[in-house]
């Protein structure tokens, strides 16, 4: 069967990273694929000049303007998309895309394994949840999802704790001076600092340009050397995979067998469409994912589909981060080569886990110089002391960002609302609450800060302790080996629906302290092949 | 130069328009070279245009200001203070009269004196180094990687987004200062 407008043996809900390597994957093989994308295509020139001519700089959402049909969070204006409640609403004040091409065209691009240990928080340190998978279930996707992306890594043996059983595709990129002294002086000083895999090329690979440092991996990579989702959609389009932009599915249906046969979308106008499949699978980042589900209630699912459990929009989970920024008795010029290639790593794993959250810390190789000038000139300087200060600032400031690890709480739950978006749909509330566990380790990531701040003199140290979100949305549809307390199985199958697959971070049963893309990617790269065999197509 | 990216946000860049683009910035590039040709070719904008662009050489310390780009800042800080031409002529008037030729003494003199011009004057400042005019919602992008700032540290970084050197360059040792 070819794929058309109207049906395909799979149905790909989301162009992302996660739908785009499932429909690049079954396509590939010959299966045919409709990929539905809720939002417009934008081209790459388009978000370089968005951000180049757009004032609010810091703003990763700002090149992405969203589109009425289908909106994403804009905070600077707010437009208010996310309805956000609880004592740590402000930390769950996400950013995604709703465009061809997902979340990933705007990240750090690193690409880190989660540990082993990850997989069975319960089992090993008493707290959180048991994914019902191990690493070692994962280990060969990960490898897999570090060739599709394109991932540099060290190839010089350092460990960092995740069992490799072949190099990264690349090698990585060598540091900046910035991170190469900072490597230096904490490594002495009893931290561990590690360089970061990254999808992000050290040559030219999969027909993409080697980095030339443009320093803008957020928001957006002028010259694709970073990897975003939009490679592997291209790339499904060319292997047969038909997209079909800016539907916006709102309503999955199921037959008598609890089979999903259809979903429908509707158009910019509103109008409705209905296209049928054999196989779904739903990849429209945690959040989108779970309110779809949510809307498909039926007098049978009352409480939405795939969800006997009632798990579904609960144990949302992000990694809190908390920051400082100070300024060293040394230029270190942060801004030359990509903007993350470190990480503090002694705190990943151990026995502290049972009592307060892993975390990994990171430094931050962004150009200083706009904040320089805007601080520069906020002391009222002119002439050659303003242009002194500039310079100071710019070469001396050094801003450290963390990830810290939260427990899955079903508590911190997504709900539909009775506010509809312009297409008459339910925007979501979101409760969310950050407990001691994260608490306790933020604290102690406070005491190293100022340990850090020391070893440079660090004068002006500023802490931010708030929690700020970091957009790795978790949880939403949790994985689990048992259907009362978990929605999908550890092949990321709805346990409800036997031809409902879950490509999304919302599956995943555990934060851990790294960010979730390589994951995510892992995790669908299996469910193709899964597919596959279930599709009948023969699997290497 | 000009700002060869300044494509309004909702505008395609059709390949006309960037030919026109790219011509303009080799020819204001051609002629920016020296301050007296600027004079020159821009003899015929209006008295504000020049009497701006006269009072940003003195408030930035840099003679080889780009007049099209002040012609926008110009415009945009007038769009927000209906002052501006008349506190122009005051604050060139205060370094004349008092000899001063260089922005920390104007400053402070207007500090001193003329407290309401000398936020005008850090105005104009602000807008030639960030290359914004306001800020919140309502700030205009003037120029982006013709922002003062760049031009301060281009022997160490660039104005994100753009790469002028081949790949791998950052693990050489920047400046010391």
């Amino acid at each position: 069967m070819r794929a058309n407008d109207h049906s395909a043996d799979v149905i790909v809900i989301g162009s992302g990273v996660a739908g785009a390597l499932v429909a690049h994957d079954l396509s590939a093989a010959g299966i045919s694929v409709l990929m539905l994308e809720a939002g417009p295509h934008l081209e790459r020139w388009r978000i370089v000049e968005n951000y180049r001519n757009g004032a609010n700089k810091d703003d990763n959402q700002q090149p992405y303007p969203a589109s009425k049909h289908a909106p994403h969070p804009e905070y600077k204006p707010d437009n208010d998309y996310l309805i956000l409640k609880g004592p740590d609403a402000k930390a769950y004040a996400s950013q995604y895309l709703r465009v061809v091409g997902g979340t990933t065209w705007h990240w750090a691009a690193s690409c880190w394994r989660f540990l082993p240990n990850d997989f069975h928080m319960k089992q090993v340190y008493g707290v959180g949840r048991d994914w019902g998978i191990s690493y070692d279930d994962l280990e060969p996707w990960y490898y897999k999802a570090e060739l599709e992306l394109g991932v540099s890594g060290p190839n010089d043996g350092t460990d960092l704790g995740s069992p490799r059983k072949q190099n990264y595709p690349m090698d990585h990129l060598p540091l900046s001076y910035n991170d190469q002294r900072f490597s230096d002086v904490l490594n002495a000083n009893g931290f561990r600092l590690v360089s970061e895999p990254v999808a992000r090329n050290s040559r030219p690979y999969d027909e993409r340009p080697t980095c030339c440092g443009n320093n803008n991996c957020m928001p957006i990579c002028p010259i694709a050397a970073m990897y975003s989702g939009i490679v592997h959609v291209l790339k499904a389009e060319r292997a047969g995979t038909r997209l079909l932009t800016n539907a916006v599915v709102y309503r999955l249906e199921v037959d008598a067998h609890d089979n999903i046969i259809a979903a429908l979308y509707k158009d910019p106008e509103g109008n409705s469409h209905r296209v049928t499949g054999k196989y779904f699978v739903l990849a429209a980042n945690a959040l989108e994912s779970a309110k779809i589900l949510l809307m498909s209630n039926t007098d049978k699912f009352a409480n939405g589909l795939a969800n006997s459990s009632d798990q579904v929009g609960r144990n949302l989970m992000d990694h809190p981060g908390t920051g400082v920024t100070f300024l060293a008795n040394e230029p270190l010029w942060p801004g030359r080569g990509p903007m993350e290639l470190t990480s503090i790593v002694d705190h990943r794993d151990g026995d502290f886990r049972r009592e307060w959250a892993s975390k990994k810390l990171h430094l931050n190789n962004q150009s200083q110089t706009r904040k320089a000038t805007l601080k520069a000139l906020s002391m009222g300087l002119a002439g050659k002391k303003l242009d002194e200060e500039i310079r100071y600032r710019a070469s001396h400031t050094v801003n450290i960002n963390s990830f810290h690890d939260i427990l899955p709480d079903p508590d911190n739950r997504l709900v539909l609302s009775d506010q509809k978006d312009a297409l008459g749909l339910p925007r979501m509330e979101i409760t969310y609450k950050i407990g001691d566990y994260t608490k306790r380790s933020a604290e102690h990531t406070h005491e190293s800060y100022a340990k850090i701040a020391q070893l440079f003199g660090g004068t002006e140290v500023t802490f931010d302790d708030a929690f700020a979100p970091n957009n790795h949305l978790m949880g939403s549809v949790i994985m689990g080996s048992n259907p009362k307390d978990s929605v999908v199985d550890g092949d990321c199958r709805a346990h409800d629906h036997a031809n409902l697959y879950l490509a999304t971070s919302g599956v995943m049963a555990s934060a851990g302290s790294v960010n979730c893309t390589l994951t995510i990617a892992a995790l669908s790269l299996r469910i193709a092949d899964t597919l596959k065999r279930q599709l009948g197509h023969v699997t290497t | 130069m000009s700002d060869p990216h300044a494509i309004p946000p909702d505008q395609p860049a059709s390949p006309a328009r960037r030919r026109v683009l790219l011509a303009t910035s080799l020819l204001i590039g051609t002629l920016a070279v020296s301050g007296r040709l600027v004079q020159t070719v821009f003899a015929d904008t209006p008295a504000q245009d020049a009497a701006f662009l006269q009072l940003s050489q003195l408030l930035t310390g840099r003679p080889q200001l780009d007049a099209t780009i002040a012609h926008r800042f110009y415009s945009a800080l007038g769009t927000k203070n209906s002052q501006l031409d008349s506190q122009i002529q005051e604050i060139a008037g205060e370094a004349q009269t008092n000899s001063l030729t260089n922005a920390d003494e104007l400053l402070a003199a207007l500090d001193a004196n003329k407290p309401e011009l000398a936020k005008t004057a850090r105005s104009i400042v602000a807008a030639w180094y960030s290359g914004v005019v306001g800020d919140g919602p309502d700030a205009l992008v003037i120029t982006y990687a013709n922002a003062l700032m760049f031009d301060l540290v281009k022997d160490a970084t660039m104005p994100p987004s753009y790469c002028q050197a081949a790949p791998l360059y950052w693990s050489a040792k920047p400046p010391l200062a």
